[in-house]
Parts: structure tokens; C-alpha cells; sequence
């Protein structure tokens, strides 16, 4: 009895020091996979990304040759489009705002519009630091950690040790491990995070609340 | 002085698990819609023990059998959905059952739920999306949709619908998501922040998404609509096969009582579509099966389409219930539909041949089972608002399967099934009757009529020639009943059931007569006659739940034998209120059973030349059993706490106790239950739950005994809940004195520690042990001292 007694309270309370480590936080979800990508939990292994898949703070993704994943933040419709070959981490605290985001991105090519609503966005790279309240922006990062961010709406700051810029809608951002950012008019860039949502003509037909019916004719480019 | 050892064992081992610590919280649907899935929510509180599998079973009021649909874990909330191709009457019936680890089924409604199950109206207008307006901003919203965008165009392969929500303001159990006027909830998956939803076969044009959710207090928030459009057509929708279902293996080795034993089994079940056909299948195979016994293993296919059914396997038809109910049936059976024409048919075996044998050291001769034979069928009409049928069931056991027998029966049922369903079947009006022909005896061999009227001396006047119907019945004089003008073996029951202004109510009249017997539905109580009454209410959004039930029955009317007749009343009243979150939930039942048989006297029997003997048949008793619950759920060290009193009370009063005669065991029993339990949900992945129980028992006013109780369990998940580890502990101290005034001691502990693994793909791996020490201050038939121990290994992958 007494045996049995102390077997159930190990097992029982052996278990609480365990409870103190913090849970994962649900901070985005992944709303588009084209090709091949990968996600890797904290403690997991790499396993396919699908449409849907919840991704906790510290979560990985990487993206094989022709990929593009898009992500968006639970807490305010921020959104990451991760171009083909690159490699990111998430991270997210929640707080009274909302999520506080960092990316950690150690090459590729990501495409990120951040509500200004938010409680803050920094995107980590080998090279340098972008910190983002509101803005849509690019941001590549090569094979030798060469950080380039490139401004299509509002204000990114970019930083390391040696120096900051801030970046505005046409206006590229470039830092090279261990120099300073350089500050450079942004010249033969094709933005490509809007490319695939392009369509066809498209005629709809609604009813209205008395039961009405109308036509409505959508057109666009292909 | 056996038999009550054994129930007193018995009492030891299960009183205090009648109190069942878990409930199922679940608000049934309002209505549901003709075509359309119904969603099946519920959560279970007070858990106790993981659960290894959840299932709602459904059907229409209208039909014998329930099928099932597994319910499947998000976050907190378990859900199903009915297939909207099976919506298709005027009311749809359901229960829900858990089975959890340790065995204990939980049921909603609590109370017979097979038998008593939920009714909801099926209407053919669409309903409302859901309540209040509708708002297309997200301000003041806690919702926000993530994806599509609004007015977004997509192509009709790439639709995710993904909505995030602020946790606190909303109850997540009420969140439902509709695109285009459906709801859609129970595919979404819903987790701590997040739903999302990937419709298929989308066709081009507008949808529309809803989402809509109650506050923590009940009260519904403001929907919130967005568009999206898709710019190509689906791709014709050509039939997929969708399926759930499960596989599972399951291994055990025992060590009770010094015995070594192991036995393993293994299955799969799954329900299927592909278009208009349903497929269900299940497969259980289990290393007990011996050809010494009826059979363990079991099998079964079924193809269902619009207008027939096929079965194969063991089959449980159900044609009327009071010839054909459930009974397995190793063979097939089907069912066509034309027009109005409806035909059922089932043949097979119900009970295999076990051939008998002789005790190589007693001698003894130990008789073998008959193989039996079973044939149904059913022809029948439907059209509304009429159903019926008449069925006709042939079971005879056959003589050549085995040499070593004794007995063997023979047995036709024949009787009509009538259905009237009015007002959209609020109304219904069933009706059945049977009438049987058993021969106790056919080795006897078929009687002529000169037989018979050589044997009763003219006192039967059989109205057919024996001879004649030899392969349909076989006669002699073991056949019951020999005169059936005197419809000894007749049953009929007739039921009104009314449904209207939330009140469910069923009035019905039942009599078996003392001869009826049908093989096929052997459990059947004879000779008894009487009605019933009951009306269950659902108030207040179907938070309060009140059941008035009235049984009247005469039990052996016919008085055959020497057995009096007995009258046997009960009223129950039943009440179960969920006010919802953060209010305490109470459930109360209160049953009365009276048996009486208006025998006054103590019968004086000269049996013997050198004495008398006497014979106390007098029967005046009244049993109260009255079972209180409360429950209550609340948030505090950051986890949700579930406290759960119940007291259960049954006292059983014998009006001649004082004058019973010596050496007649006393039929008077007071039992009292107290159950005090604690389960709680930690935000970490962390359950605890504690309980403390009481029963004292007075039984026969002579033996005494005290119960006390005290268990503790615990589950804790690691590897993002991968891994679940789980331990048990219940120690249960008994002491009283027995019927012979001998003081008494027991104490028994139970120690249940085990781990479950969720791999990928829907797979587990969970491995149990139990651990179970009794001592006793007793000896006798039941040794003093033992230790059992069990370990199991159990596999199963849902898919």
C-alpha cells in the first residue's frame, strides 16, 4: 500500500517541475503553399506545409526551388510571402497589443506588409536588423548574408552596429556582414509577391436581401 | 448464503462506480436542415480517464437501427457531423456515447439514451445563417478573417478559410462557421486562435462566409460576414469516397488470482460514401475466439444506396421488437425499395454448433449447442404518413449439426409493424403485434392429429393438420401454444408519441402473453401487460431538461402456475439543468418502483406426512431511489476547475418484514453514495482529478458494511502533446459485519499508470498496467489475499 502509494505520487508529482516550461504559442497561420516548403516545431522534425497548418513561435520554414508560402499573424492580418530557396524562423509573444513578431531569415527572398495597427514587427537577418510599424516592404538575404530591404509603402528601419537608414517606397536598403547599411535608389526589381493572385474576367450573379438578382462584371489583368 | 457472497463481492467491486464523475455538456441543435450535415457538438467535464473514442449515433425517428459517426477533439470541444444525405425525414434522433480508458461509457442523454435519445425537428427551409445582423467590418469584432481577402478572387482548388479569435471574448464551444448558407463548422478545425476551413468543389461565383459565436456569458454576438469570389468553375464534381473510421490492436497480459493469461484482439470499423452509396464495415478479431463457444470474431459489411440495403456477416436486424430486435445473425440480410413496396430479408445463423461432450472424469454428459438457423422477412408499404409491415421470423435449431443435444427448438414469429407519422412527424402512432409458435422439443418428431387427440384425450382441438406444415413448424406436444384461439402467445404494443411546444411525449400500451416467445428476441419479458407514460421537456433554450415518467404493469396476469399476479408501479421524475458557463449544473432523479400481489397470507403446505411446510408469496414493497448532482465549472490557478457533489440514495421498504418468518432472508435495503470529486484542466498540459466517496449499505437489516473511496488521477502531455502519461490510484476501504453477524475488514487498491503516444497520422500507442491488492479479514470462497496484475498494449489510428 504504502509502495503503491509512493509510485503514484512520483509519477503524480514528478510531473510538475515540467509544468512550468511555457507552451507554444499559436501565432500565425499558413493560408498558401505553392511547391514544395517545410516547417520544423521547435523540438520536431521538417515536415511538408500545408495550407492551414498553425505555426507556433519558433517554428522554421523553408522553401525548396519554385515555392512560395504566405503566412498571415493571427492577432492583426500581417502578412509574410517566402519566396523559393529561403529559410525563416518565426517568433511571437503575445501582449495586451497583440503579437510582438520577429522573423529570423538566414536567406531567401520575403515579401512582408505589416498592419500599423500591430504591436511590432523586426525581421532578423546575419548582417542587420529591419524594424517595421506599418509598411510593406521586400527583404533578400544571399548566401554570404547580404541583407537587402527594399521599400514599397511607408518606413522601414534598418539597422546593425555600425549604422542605421531608413527606407521609403523606392528606396533600397543594402547591408553587407560587418559594414554599415548603404542607402540606394531601388533599380531593376520586379515586385512578385502580388503576381499570383492575378485573374481573369468575371461575371457574377448576386441576390440582393428581397431576393433581387444583379449582375456584376469583374475585369482584370492576366 | 453463496449467492449473497457473491453479491456482496459484486457490491464491493462496482457500488462506486455508479456515480458516474463525467458528464457530457452538449445543447442540441434547435432544427436541423433537410440535406444538410448537422454539426454534433459536446465537451466532456470531470473526466477522470482519457477517452479512447467518442461516437454520436443517429437516425431517423422513423427507422429501427442507429448508425454512428465518430466525434473528433478540437481544443476543448468535441464534434460530428451528420451527413446531410441522411437528413432526410421529419426528425432526426441522436445519442452521444464516450468510452473512455478505463472502460466507463458516458452517455447524452444520460439516462437511456438509446432508448430515450434526443429528438430534433428536420426542416425544409434554410435557416438563418445565424442570429442578429450582419456585420462585414471587423471593428468590434472578435473575429478577424485571415484569409480570403476580402472580395479576394481566387481559383477554386486554393480556398482557405482562416479566421482567427480573440479567446477570451468569445465561447469557443458556440463559434460556427457557414459558407453559403451552410454551416460548414464541423469540417473546419478549430484550435487555440485559429479556424480554418478548406472547402472543395467550389463553383464559380460569389460565397459568402458567416461566422458567428456567443460571449463567455451566453449571449450571441454580432456574425461577421466577408466575400470572396472564385474565378473557374469546379471541375464536375465526380464522386469521391470519403470515410472515417479506425483500426485498432489491442493486447493484454493477466495475472489474476496466480493465473497467467494473454489474449490479444484486433479491428477496424469505418463508415464510407462514394456518392449515393454508404459503406460501413467492421472487423473484430480476438485470440478468445474457441470453436468450444459462440463465436468472438466478428464481421460486417454493409452497402447502403437509395433504394436498397445490403448486409453481410453478423447483422443485427431489427424488423419489429417484439419478434426481431437486434439479435446477431451470422448470414445476410437486405432490403429493397419501389416505389412504395419495401422488402427486407435476413437469413443466417444465430447461434453456431457446439458440439456437447462427456466429462472424461465425472462422466457427466454436458449438452451441446444446436447450430441455429434464422430466416426473415419483411414486406412492406411506405408512404406517407403511413408505414407498414409484416414480419416473419422462422428460427429452428438443427438437429444434425451436433450429436450430443438436447432440445431443440423450434420456432415461428408472424406479426404486423404499423406506423402513422402526421405534422411533419411530430405526431406518431406505432402499433405491433406478434404471435408465436414455439416447439420446445422437435426431436420429438412431428404429431398427426389422431397423435394429439390420442394424447389430450380430445382436450385439444387443433385447428390445422400437423402433418402438413411440417417444414414450416414442427409440432407435438412440447408446442405452445396447442391452442392458439386462446392467444396465450400473442404480444402486441401500441405508442403515441407527441412532440410539440418543446414537450416529448410517448403514451403506450404493452402486453406479452405468457406463451409468446420469439428465439429471436429471447429477452423479451412474458406475461406481463400495462402502459407507460413519460414526457420529457426541454425549457429555457434547452437548459433545463424535465422527464415525468408512469409505468403501470401487471407482471404474470395469466397467473399460470401458482405464482400470483404482481402489480408493479413506478414513477420517475428526472431534471437536469445546464445554465451553461460559469453556473453551477444540477441533475436530479427521483424513482419510485412498487411491487405488490395482494397475497395477504402465508400459504400453509402439508407437503410432508411428518410436517407442514410453508410458502410467504406475499409481495409489498416499495423501492425510492433518489440521485443528486451537482456540477460545477471555474477558472482559477490559471485552470479550469470542474467540482462535482453527488449523493445517491436507495432505500427498499418491505411491508411484511416484521412478520416474515424466521430463516427468510429480508428483502430490506438502504444504501447511501456520497461523491465528492475535483477534475482539473491546467493551461499547461496538465489534468488532475481527485474524488472521495462514501456508501453505507444496510441490508436485510442484519449485514452492515461502509464503503469509503479515494482516488486520484493524473495526465500529463509532453512533446506538444504527443506523448500522455497518465496514473491512477483508487484505494477503497470496506468494513461491516455480514449477515451472520461476522465483523468484516476489506481493503483494495487499484493502481492504473500507463502512457499514450500520438504518433503522426492520426496513429496511438498506449501502454497500461493495473495493479490491484485485496486483503480481506475474512476467509472463505473468496481468497483473502490476492494481487492482480494486467498490462495492455493498445494501437489504433483513426483516419
Amino acid at each position: 500500500m504504502k509502495k503503491n502509494m509512493a509510485i503514484f505520487l512520483l509519477l503524480l508529482f514528478g510531473l510538475w517541475p515540467a509544468t512550468f516550461g511555457q507552451s507554444a504559442q499559436e501565432i500565425a497561420v499558413v493560408i498558401k503553399v505553392k511547391g514544395i516548403a517545410q516547417v520544423k516545431s521547435a523540438d520536431g522534425e521538417w515536415q511538408p506545409l500545408v495550407n492551414g497548418r498553425r505555426l507556433n513561435s519558433g517554428d522554421m520554414i523553408k522553401t525548396e526551388e519554385g515555392a512560395l508560402v504566405a503566412i498571415t499573424f493571427t492577432d492583426d492580418k500581417s502578412m509574410l510571402k517566402i519566396r523559393s530557396k529561403s529559410q525563416i524562423q518565426l517568433a511571437g509573444e503575445r501582449d495586451d497589443v497583440g503579437i510582438k513578431k520577429r522573423l529570423l531569415m538566414t536567406i531567401g527572398q520575403v515579401w512582408a506588409k505589416i498592419n500599423p495597427k500591430g504591436a511590432g514587427f523586426r525581421m532578423v537577418t546575419p548582417s542587420g536588423v529591419a524594424a517595421v510599424r506599418g509598411t510593406e516592404f521586400y527583404t533578400i538575404v544571399d548566401s554570404d548574408g547580404k541583407m537587402s530591404v527594399i521599400g514599397m509603402t511607408g518606413a522601414v528601419a534598418v539597422y546593425n552596429k555600425a549604422d542605421s537608414v531608413l527606407v521609403t517606397p523606392g528606396k533600397t536598403a543594402t547591408i553587407e556582414r560587418g559594414h554599415a547599411p548603404r542607402l540606394t535608389d531601388t533599380a531593376d526589381f520586379e515586385p512578385w509577391a502580388e503576381d499570383d493572385d492575378t485573374a481573369d474576367s468575371l461575371e457574377i450573379e448576386f441576390k440582393d436581401a428581397k431576393g433581387g438578382k444583379k449582375r456584376l462584371r469583374l475585369k482584370y489583368q492576366e | 448464503m453463496t449467492a449473497l457472497k457473491g453479491v456482496w463481492t459484486l457490491l464491493l467491486f462496482t457500488s462506486l462506480r455508479l456515480i458516474a464523475q463525467e458528464r457530457i455538456i452538449h445543447h442540441p441543435p434547435i432544427a436541423a436542415q433537410k440535406g444538410q450535415n448537422v454539426t454534433i457538438e459536446c465537451r466532456i467535464e470531470g473526466l477522470t480517464s482519457s477517452v479512447r473514442f467518442a461516437r454520436v449515433y443517429y437516425r431517423e425517428s422513423e427507422e429501427q437501427k442507429y448508425k454512428f459517426v465518430f466525434l473528433r477533439q478540437s481544443a476543448e470541444l468535441w464534434r460530428g457531423a451528420i451527413p446531410g444525405t441522411e437528413v432526410t425525414g421529419d426528425h432526426l434522433q441522436y445519442f452521444i456515447a464516450f468510452r473512455l480508458e478505463n472502460d466507463r461509457l458516458v452517455n447524452f442523454p444520460e439516462q437511456e439514451g438509446e432508448f430515450q435519445p434526443e429528438e430534433i425537428p428536420v426542416r425544409a427551409a434554410a435557416p438563418e445563417a445565424s442570429g442578429g445582423s450582419l456585420a462585414s467590418s471587423t471593428l468590434d469584432s472578435p473575429f478577424l478573417i485571415l484569409a480570403p481577402a476580402p472580395d479576394q478572387i481566387l481559383p477554386s482548388g486554393e480556398v482557405l478559410i482562416a479566421i482567427s479569435f480573440a479567446r477570451e471574448n468569445i465561447d469557443p464551444a458556440s463559434i460556427a462557421l457557414f459558407l453559403n448558407e451552410r454551416e460548414v463548422t464541423s469540417f473546419a478545425v478549430l484550435s487555440e486562435h485559429v479556424l480554418t476551413f478548406a472547402p472543395k468543389n467550389l463553383s464559380r461565383g460569389a460565397q459568402r462566409i458567416v461566422v458567428s459565436a456567443k460571449d463567455q456569458d451566453g449571449r450571441q454576438l454580432a456574425p461577421l460576414q466577408q466575400m470572396f469570389f472564385i474565378r473557374d468553375a469546379a471541375m464536375p464534381v465526380k464522386p469521391q469516397l470519403q470515410w472515417t473510421g479506425r483500426v485498432y490492436a489491442d493486447g493484454r497480459y493477466e495475472n489474476i488470482g496466480g493465473r497467467n493469461e494473454s489474449f490479444a484482439l484486433t479491428g477496424a470499423e469505418f463508415n464510407g460514401r462514394y456518392g449515393e452509396l454508404a459503406v460501413r464495415g467492421r472487423v473484430f478479431l480476438t485470440s478468445l475466439e474457441d470453436g468450444a463457444f459462440q463465436p468472438r470474431h466478428r464481421f460486417t459489411l454493409a452497402v447502403e444506396g437509395a433504394a436498397f440495403t445490403i448486409e453481410a456477416g453478423d447483422i443485427y436486424p431489427r424488423y419489429n421488437d417484439l419478434i426481431i430486435w437486434g439479435k446477431r445473425v451470422r448470414g445476410m440480410a437486405g432490403g429493397v425499395k419501389v416505389g412504395p413496396f419495401t422488402l427486407d430479408a435476413v437469413f443466417g445463423q444465430s447461434y453456431r454448433p457446439v458440439e456437447g461432450a462427456i466429462d472424461a472424469t465425472s462422466g457427466l454428459h454436458r449438452s451441446g449447442t444446436y447450430g441455429q438457423n434464422l430466416i426473415g422477412i419483411r414486406p412492406g408499404l411506405s408512404f406517407r404518413p403511413v408505414r407498414f409491415g409484416i414480419s416473419l421470423v422462422k428460427i429452428r435449431d438443427d438437429q444434425n449439426s451436433i450429436s450430443r443435444g438436447t432440445n431443440p427448438k423450434d420456432n415461428v414469429v408472424i406479426g404486423p409493424d404499423f406506423l402513422l407519422s402526421i405534422d411533419r412527424g411530430r405526431l406518431e402512432l406505432r402499433a405491433q403485434a406478434a404471435f408465436s409458435l414455439l416447439t420446445r422439443d422437435a426431436g420429438l418428431g412431428v404429431f398427426s392429429s389422431e397423435d394429439v387427440d390420442g394424447m389430450f384425450a380430445g382436450a385439444v382441438d387443433l385447428p390445422i393438420d400437423p402433418k402438413k406444415y411440417e417444414k414450416i413448424i414442427i409440432i407435438n406436444d412440447t408446442t405452445v401454444p396447442l391452442q392458439p384461439q386462446e392467444l396465450t402467445s400473442c404480444a402486441f404494443d401500441m405508442n403515441l408519441k407527441l412532440h410539440y411546444y418543446r414537450n416529448l411525449v410517448r403514451l403506450g400500451y404493452k402486453r406479452v402473453g405468457s406463451d409468446y416467445f420469439s428465439l429471436a428476441n429471447s429477452w423479451l419479458r412474458k406475461d406481463i401487460r400495462g402502459f407507460y407514460l413519460s414526457d420529457r421537456m426541454r425549457l429555457f433554450q434547452n437548459k433545463l431538461y424535465l422527464t415525468l415518467g408512469l409505468e403501470r404493469y401487471v407482471d404474470n396476469f395469466s397467473q399460470g402456475g401458482t405464482k400470483p399476479a404482481v402489480d408493479l408501479n413506478s414513477v420517475n421524475v428526472a431534471l437536469a439543468y445546464y445554465p451553461g458557463k460559469g453556473l453551477p449544473n444540477v441533475s436530479m432523479s427521483f424513482r419510485r418502483y412498487d411491487r405488490s400481489n395482494g397475497v395477504t397470507d402465508v400459504q400453509i403446505d402439508s407437503l410432508y406426512a411428518s410436517g407442514v411446510d410453508t410458502t410467504d408469496r406475499r409481495e409489498d414493497s416499495r423501492q425510492r431511489d433518489l440521485n443528486i448532482q451537482l456540477g460545477y465549472q471555474i477558472q482559477f490557478w490559471d485552470a479550469a476547475h470542474y467540482f462535482s457533489l453527488g449523493y445517491i440514495a436507495a432505500i427498499k421498504d418491505d411491508r411484511y418484514d416484521a412478520s416474515r418468518l424466521s430463516g427468510y432472508f429480508s428483502q430490506e435495503m438502504t444504501s447511501n453514495v456520497n461523491v465528492l470529486s475535483w477534475s482539473s484542466t491546467y493551461h499547461f498540459p496538465l489534468r488532475t482529478a481527485l474524488s472521495f466517496s462514501t456508501n453505507n449499505n444496510l441490508m436485510g437489516g442484519l449485514a452492515n458494511f461502509s464503503y469509503y473511496s479515494l482516488s486520484a488521477f493524473g495526465e500529463y502531455k509532453f512533446l506538444h502533446n504527443r506523448l500522455a502519461s497518465f496514473a491512477e490510484i483508487r484505494l477503497t476501504t470496506t468494513n461491516g459485519t455480514t449477515l451472520t453477524n461476522e465483523p468484516i475488514e476489506v481493503q483494495r487498491n487499484h493502481l492504473r499508470a500507463g502512457a499514450s503516444l500520438d504518433l503522426r497520422a492520426q496513429q496511438t500507442v498506449t501502454l497500461e498496467t493495473r495493479l490491484v491488492t485485496y486483503s480481506s479479514s475474512r476467509s472463505g470462497a473468496v481468497p483473502s489475499a490476492y494481487t492482480d496484475k494486467i498490462v495492455r498494449l493498445r494501437y489504433e489510428k483513426l483516419f
